[in-house]
């Protein structure tokens, strides 16, 4: 009965070892990084939603911006 | 027994490999994460930041009107003009102002390099040419640069005037005659642009008003008069008619933001080949004390350019993904209108079936696009 328990703790010693030395050797694996996969597009499919569409917000937003106010101009910012 | 033990055995010799091994994946997960971003994040932020200089949502809402029709063109490049043509008063106001005080003179010094070289870009914005196939493309080179020089010249000049020389510089140049010669130009381009406006969107409800235009273009009515008078039109028609204009805006938005991705994918790759070679034949031009000055001012810029252009020569399908997904977020951070009007038009495809084109990028062709598919559904 010694001789097992001494069997079986020597060999869990050993898996030990084995198991430390396995680990080192998967961090030294060189590494592949395919780049050639897509993302996931996790953002919700807003198609298969169902919305009302109003066309009267829709020609609204248009018209708002149809027309340039005579004071309007580019911003390249300010000398001082 | 003995299968007992053989058993444990086994047990023992599997249980540490396999620990070992979910161990490393997770390990290695993360070495790939780290990796990917010590290999990409100098040349990904160089990109990144060279693309944001590029193109920008403000500058896209601006090239809008350019991308409509010549008079738009013609009016963004008055307005460039005009904006030029203030920096370089202005500088020089500064200038003489800080040199009649007696002002810090190394400030001064600095100041005049970054003045020749505003008036270097004034030139080429003189020089742009409406007709260009890329006017749009070197509108947004130039004015760039504009806006990046006046930039630097405020970092000095700002805290070296105090509130009254500012504002009696700023009286000074609006009242010089060029900048009223280029005001009156830029309102005859604003009127013009908003009577055409006002056509193509009359147009939509097949309304036409020559009354209106001319009114328009000739300054009789305000801004908000001509946004009510066309509502009212609007309101007017009958709810078929404003359906269908409905489908056209949702269309020409859509046609219009396909067109801003490409021009943006455009921009970046075409500003970041080109814009080092801009900058230093520009300095060029300068005398050897004002181009030190400048390439002290441009050395991160121009560093940060050759890193992006060295990768661009090297792997260009790697630096274009970057750009392609630099410029796809700038078109997706862009106001919540269009993206809600995109989503409409999805819907609207999505429920009536009507195969939508956007690949067209006129104004005459999205109407000759769409009118067969209202009609149909009429």
């Amino acid at each position: 009965m010694k001789k097992i328990i001494t069997i079986i703790l020597a060999l869990a010693i050993f898996s030990f070892l084995l198991g430390c030395v396995a680990e080192d050797q998967v961090d030294d694996l060189p590494i592949i990084i395919d780049d050639t996969i897509p993302p996931v597009d996790d953002t919700p499919d807003i198609v298969d939603e169902v919305v009302d569409t109003d066309d009267d917000i829709v020609i609204e937003e248009e018209l708002e911006e149809t027309i340039i106010d005579e004071d309007d101009d580019i911003d390249v910012g300010e000398m001082f | 027994m003995k299968l007992k033990i053989i058993s444990v055995i086994l047990l023992f010799l599997i249980a540490p490999l396999v620990i070992a091994e979910i161990d490393g994946e997770t390990t290695r997960a993360v070495v790939t994460t780290n990796i990917e971003s010590d290999s990409g994040v100098n040349i990904d932020a160089d990109i990144n930041v060279a693309v944001g200089e590029a193109i920008n949502e403000e500058i896209l809402r601006e090239v809008r009107v350019m991308q409509e029709s010549s008079t738009g063109v013609d009016l963004r490049i008055r307005q460039l003009q005009r904006a030029a043509l203030n920096a370089e008063l202005t500088g020089l106001r500064v200038i003489r102002t800080l040199m009649d005080r007696d002002a810090d003179t190394a400030q001064t010094h600095r100041l005049r390099a970054i003045y020749s070289e505003i008036i270097l870009i004034k030139e080429e914005v003189f020089a742009l040419n409406p007709n260009s196939e890329n006017i749009v493309e070197e509108y947004i080179a130039v004015r760039r640069d504009l806006s990046n020089a006046i930039a630097e010249f405020r970092s000095i000049a700002g805290p070296l005037l105090n509130e009254n020389e500012k504002q009696t510089i700023r009286d000074e140049v609006r009242e010089r005659p060029e900048i009223a010669e280029i005001n009156a130009q830029v309102v005859a381009r604003i009127r013009e642009t908003n009577a055409q406006r006002v056509e193509i969107a009359l147009g939509r409800i097949d309304k036409s008003t020559p009354v209106l235009y001319q009114a328009i273009r000739n300054g009789e009515m305000t801004a908000s008069e001509a946004r009510q008078r066309v509502l009212d039109e609007y309101n007017r028609s009958s709810e078929e008619e404003r359906r269908i204009a409905s489908a056209r805006i949702v269309q020409e938005n859509r046609t219009r933001i396909s067109t801003e991705q490409e021009l943006s994918r455009r921009v970046a790759e075409e500003y970041i080949s080109i814009q080092r070679t801009r900058i230093e034949n520009r300095i060029e031009r300068l005398s050897e004390d004002e181009r030190e000055v400048i390439l002290e001012n441009r050395r991160t810029v121009l560093d940060r350019l050759q890193r992006v252009e060295e990768q661009l020569s090297q792997n260009r399908e790697s630096v274009r993904e970057i750009v392609n997904r630099d410029t796809q977020t700038i078109i997706d951070s862009r106001t919540t209108t269009s993206t809600q009007i995109r989503t409409d038009a999805d819907i609207r495809t999505t429920n009536r079936g009507v195969e939508a084109d956007v690949s067209t990028t006129t104004r005459a062709e999205v109407d000759s696009n769409i009118l067969p598919d209202v009609t149909r559904e009429r």
